[in-house]
């Protein structure tokens, strides 16, 4: 199962490395004239393309590009002149740790609040959270962000308001994140405990004298996971690229915003490894979170 | 069962416990400007809105990188800003040949590297031959189109030669991308022999630069200076609020008003080269007619503009070229007469109701989309009937560049503070970077003759007159000049700021 | 039909769900009417970025434009752009979750490998091709946002599939010889509704967020429209002086969501007959 996987994996990455490289030549823009600023001459952009290659066939270009990821060589990025992978590789770490807190928190907080409203269903509880989750997912992110920041940061100066060094810095920005996620996974917790609730099994236990708690956290809350478990696979993949927002109001190293700026730029080489290397973290993250299901619901185990 | 809760438990404490470990470097009081028991800090914070490109000055495109090289390196000569000339700096002295084609820069003796290596004149022509060598297709390689060669005679001589006298090449050298590096420069351990070298470079986090031993000038202030990227406007000024930076560059005009209430903070409105304009399409018509285009410049309410979207951080044009730059000419701003607009376009045969589209990027100057859709408005007002059109920078830098594009209009701002390249680039008929299509003459004529004036007077009087012809002929909706909106703590004195957006803090101080 | 509506007026939330969603159709319906004397297009740079007066209740934006005018008349752009985005997500989303579940194996596999191909692909970079090729406007906003929102619903769909597939129920109906369609259709596709209306209704809030964050890269839809993300993009540098031109769009998102949300809730609650109480 792992080598099936492995080579599924290899699959995704290839469709998605080469999907990258054609939409990025498809859409208009140049990079020679990016890399020589708006305020040189044509003559200029010219060598500049010729230098990168970039007057070359699509095929031709796609060849090395494909040639190089196959060695390991991502290529040289067109803004900062060195190579690729250096570039990216700081960017892993300030990602995964952004996206790994933001994800746990919306984790604690959603699921508590999300089996909370399961069983307090149509009460006051149940509206306000419900209230909570939908002001959470609806308020701009920046607005959000920047609000935490003039708050905790500029009146109570107890972190600093944005950049990367210490643990004080990673506080805000995952709160921002966790606050749209929260949403989702409060929501989808209270559907899938519901359902689970009015299953014959936790219906047998309850009636069979088995404590209210252990009915919720064992019986329901166990089989009401797998559809948690998936989206937080899902949104924890995107997430390593798609908290640009968060990254950018606090000026926070990720993936995300290299991409977005790369794409901008029209900087291909970073572009393509950005994606490849989310590609690989969320296929692994699918990955995990299937194997988790797994565990969590032995049924899926035939299949 | 049991399994799940612990397993949850498991899993809520592991991400607390990564959360707590992110790297928990304590602070160092020295680093921490916000600290008022540090009176006289060491390190000097500067927040920019972008991250430098690299370090690598013939690649160097972007004023915040241009701001750092500053520190890094020394050009032969320097820009003068109280005269629009240059004044020494590598170079001690300098002349030209009788035919004008070639120079010769005599160098300071006692200037290093800051690896200890002394700064000669075969570091000039290394530097210059890399900036000209085709392979390296170094994106300011047109700072020396005009060169033909560079010739070292001993240790403290350096002589280049021209194809044609050209004039301007004394100003190019002072541009950043000119900055003289060793011969073995490599730009991934940048070496120069300005007041600081680099120490730690963070990509996207932060440059750490520590003063040079081997320079030779006075010492800077700070011993540190630590530039810090911080995309976000409004994150910006919170972070000089919090006091997380003692300079924090490009603030938004909204925040001023908001920071003069601020007893700790400071902030400072500086001009600024960048002039930002609707440029017209000259080859389309009717906008080839002249009458045609003046009326376009007194249909837009300037000031208006200025005061509600620039929140008065901004000024109207009086001249196509603005303060800060080389030899600006103050002239007449274009009035606000929508009735004598309506007039010149009907005698022009324009027939109201006819379909023009405007082109803008968006977040590339302040407030593009918002001007965009403002002179939409008024010259909705005047009779046309214009179509926004908002395109991301990388496709609008592109689509501009075609000769048959479709717009009438759109936004371009210029910040070339030499006069030269500034006007030639843009009004000269055959410059490639003359996207309007403007073309007079004798516009053309003086450009090219101002390159073989080699004193500053004479040559000076010739851009006055190819100004006034310019603003004359109005080939651009000319719309604002942008100004550098600078926040410091209180008590940060001494920062040089340039009218092309380039900081100096050799002589910042900090109390 | 009777029963339906019994139970469903016994069920407050969604009771309240469905007066917001009313109120929102109206609104929608009636916004040139509410909007009537204001154009929500005029310039009026002496006003910018007021406070919210007399004049103008919610204020006025960057432009001068009266904020609560802005706000109604873009209700029927966002609207639309949230619902056919989800639509457009939903749709293949459901069908391609629910085959990859159904039939594992080869076609299953390739199906999933391509869903999480498209959660990679850049968010932008998908808007910029599309709009490279079709121009910007409000469709092409929507077909950017469904296509890259298809995973979460292809996603959710396979695991409720594989959850559900292995089920005493449906073996049964299998063993009962019930054709594939028949036991896709009756039996599998009801035990998703749920999890897939939750995200239905989350996806509104998301497509509008996404649509502002388009915007910000000059992606979205063509100035002045006043689609909501648009009106909180343009609020972004506002946010000390005038915070209402991000907080109203915002609130009326969260409003549609929060009506969506409740309406599903008991839609689900009354059309689910387990879920009697």
């Amino acid at each position: 199962m792992l080598l099936r996987r492995l080579g599924a994996l290899v699959v995704t990455v290839l469709l998605v490395s080469v999907a990258t490289f054609l939409a990025m030549r498809l859409v208009p823009g140049d990079p020679a004239r990016m890399i020589a600023g708006p305020e040189a001459s044509a003559d200029v952009v010219e060598a500049i393309r010729r230098d990168w290659g970039l007057d070359q066939p699509l095929h031709i270009q796609l060849g090395r590009f494909l040639a190089g990821i196959a060695t390991g060589d991502f290529g040289t990025s067109y803004r900062t002149r060195s190579p690729v992978w250096d570039d990216v590789k700081t960017r892993l770490l300030p990602t995964f740790l952004l996206s790994v807190t933001g994800l746990g928190l919306a984790l604690a907080f959603g699921i508590a609040a999300g089996v909370l409203a399961a069983t307090r269903r149509g009460t006051v509880l149940d509206t306000g959270l419900s209230i909570l989750s939908t002001l959470g997912i609806s308020l701009p992110v920046f607005w959000v962000g920047i609000l935490l920041m003039m708050f905790f940061a500029a009146r109570l100066r107890w972190v600093p308001s944005s950049g990367w060094g210490t643990w004080q810095h990673l506080v805000l920005p995952a709160f921002t994140l966790g606050v749209g996620f929260f949403a989702s996974i409060s929501r989808m917790t209270r559907s899938s405990m519901l359902e689970v609730l009015q299953d014959d099994y936790v219906r047998t236990a309850r009636a069979k004298g088995v404590p209210r708690v252990k009915v919720l956290m064992g019986h329901a809350l166990r089989n009401a996971l797998l559809p948690i478990i998936t989206i937080a696979g899902l949104e924890f993949g995107r997430l390593l690229g798609g908290a640009v927002i968060t990254e950018t109001v606090f000026a926070w190293p990720g993936l995300g915003t290299l991409m977005v700026n790369s794409i901008k730029f029209r900087d291909y080489p970073t572009v393509q490894a950005c994606v490849i290397l989310l590609a690989i973290c969320i296929a692994v993250s699918t990955f995990l979170s299937d194997l988790l299901n797994l565990y969590v619901d032995p049924r899926l185990r035939r299949g | 069962m049991r399994h799940s809760v612990r397993w949850l438990a498991v899993l809520v404490a592991a991400l607390l416990v990564l959360s707590g470990c992110a790297k928990s470097n304590p602070v160092d009081p020295g680093t921490n400007p916000g600290n008022p028991s540090n009176p006289a800090p060491k390190t000097l914070t500067f927040i920019e809105g972008v991250d430098v490109s690299n370090l690598d000055p013939a690649f160097a495109t972007d004023r915040p990188t241009q701001t750092v090289l500053r520190h890094l390196f020394e050009n032969l000569v320097d820009t003068d800003p109280a005269t629009g000339g240059v004044r020494p700096w590598l170079a001690s002295d300098w002349s030209v040949s009788a035919d004008k084609k070639t120079w010769t820069f005599k160098l300071k003796s006692g200037v290093k590297f800051a690896d200890g290596t002394p700064l000669t004149a075969a570091s000039v022509k290394a530097t210059l031959d890399r900036l000209l060598d085709k392979s390296l297709a170094a994106a300011n390689a047109s700072l020396l189109s005009s060169v033909t060669a560079v010739e070292a005679v001993g240790d403290a001589e350096v002589k280049i030669t021209t194809k044609e006298p050209f004039a301007p090449l004394l100003e190019n050298l002072a541009h950043p991308g000119a900055a003289i590096l060793p011969a073995n420069f490599d730009p991934k351990a940048p070496i120069g022999s300005g007041p600081y070298k680099v120490q730690e470079r963070q990509n996207g986090v932060k440059l750490v630069l520590t003063r040079n031993t081997h320079y030779t000038g006075a010492a800077p202030a700070f011993a540190e200076i630590v530039y810090k990227p911080v995309p976000e406007a409004a994150s910006r000024t919170v972070a000089l609020e919090s006091g997380d930076a003692q300079i924090v560059n490009r603030l938004a005009p909204e925040a001023v008003a908001d920071l003069k209430s601020n007893s700790k903070v400071e902030v400072l409105v500086k001009p600024s080269t960048f002039q930002i304009s609707f440029e017209i399409n000259n080859r389309m018509k009717p906008f080839d007619d002249l009458r045609v285009r003046r009326a376009l410049n007194m249909a837009v309410d300037r000031a208006a503009l200025v005061k509600g979207l620039l929140r008065d951080m901004g000024s109207v044009p009086e001249g196509p070229v603005p303060a800060g730059a080389q030899w600006p000419m103050k002239l007449k701003a274009y009035e606000y007469n929508p009735d004598q607009a309506k007039k010149l376009l009907a005698e022009a045969g324009v027939q109201p109701g006819m379909k023009i589209e405007i082109w803008t990027s968006q977040g590339r100057y302040a407030k593009d989309k918002e001007m965009a859709e403002a002179v939409a408005g008024y010259l909705k007002a005047v009779g046309f009937e214009p179509e926004v059109k908002v395109m991301e920078w990388g496709t609008y830098s592109k689509a501009i560049e075609a000769k048959d594009k479709k717009a009438a209009l759109y936004i371009l701002g210029s910040s070339v503070p030499t006069l030269d390249w500034r006007l030639t680039r843009n009004f000269l008929s055959t410059s490639t970077n003359n996207y309007s299509g403007y073309s007079n003459p004798d516009v053309d004529k003086l450009l090219l003759e101002a390159r073989t004036v080699f004193e500053d007077a004479p040559r000076k009087a010739l851009y006055d007159q190819i100004q006034t012809k310019v603003w004359e002929d109005a080939p651009f909706l000319f719309l604002f000049n942008q100004v550098q909106i600078i926040g410091v703590q209180k008590g940060v004195s001494g920062l040089t700021v340039y009218g092309h957006e380039i900081l100096d803090f050799t002589q910042t101080k900090a109390q | 039909m009777a029963v339906f509506l019994r139970r469903f007026r016994r069920h407050t939330s969604g009771i309240v769900g469905f007066v917001i969603v009313l109120l929102i159709c109206l609104a929608v319906l009636s916004a040139p009417v509410l909007t009537r004397g204001v154009d929500p297009l005029a310039v009026n740079l002496a006003v910018s970025a007021q406070r919210p007066s007399l004049e103008y209740p919610l204020g006025t934006d960057e432009m001068g434009r009266d904020l609560l005018t802005r706000v109604i008349a873009g209700a029927p752009i966002s609207l639309s752009i949230a619902v056919v985005g989800v639509l457009l997500a939903l749709i293949p989303g459901v069908w391609i979750g629910l085959l990859a579940g159904y039939y594992e194996g080869r076609l299953g596999a390739w199906l999933m490998r391509s869903i999480d191909a498209l959660v990679a692909f850049p968010r932008i970079l998908l808007a910029m091709v599309i709009i490279s090729i079709m121009g910007t406007g409000i469709s092409q906003l929507m077909l950017a946002i469904g296509l890259s929102s298809i995973p979460i619903f292809a996603r959710v769909m396979f695991v409720t599939v594989q959850t559900v597939r292995h089920r005493d129920f449906v073996q049964a109906a299998a063993a009962l010889g019930a054709r594939d369609r028949w036991i896709l259709w009756r039996h599998i596709l009801p035990n998703a509704f749920a999890p897939i209306l939750v995200q239905a209704s989350l996806g509104i809030a998301t497509s509008l967020q996404i649509a502002a964050g388009l915007s910000f890269l000059g992606l979205g839809p063509p100035p002045p429209s006043p689609e909501w993300g648009a009106i909180i993009d343009g609020g972004r540098t506002l946010i000390r002086q005038q915070p209402m031109v991000i907080i109203a769009p915002g609130l009326a998102i969260a409003m549609t969501v929060l009506g969506f949300n409740l309406l599903g809730d008991g839609l689900r609650d009354t059309l689910d007959p387990r879920l009697k109480r």
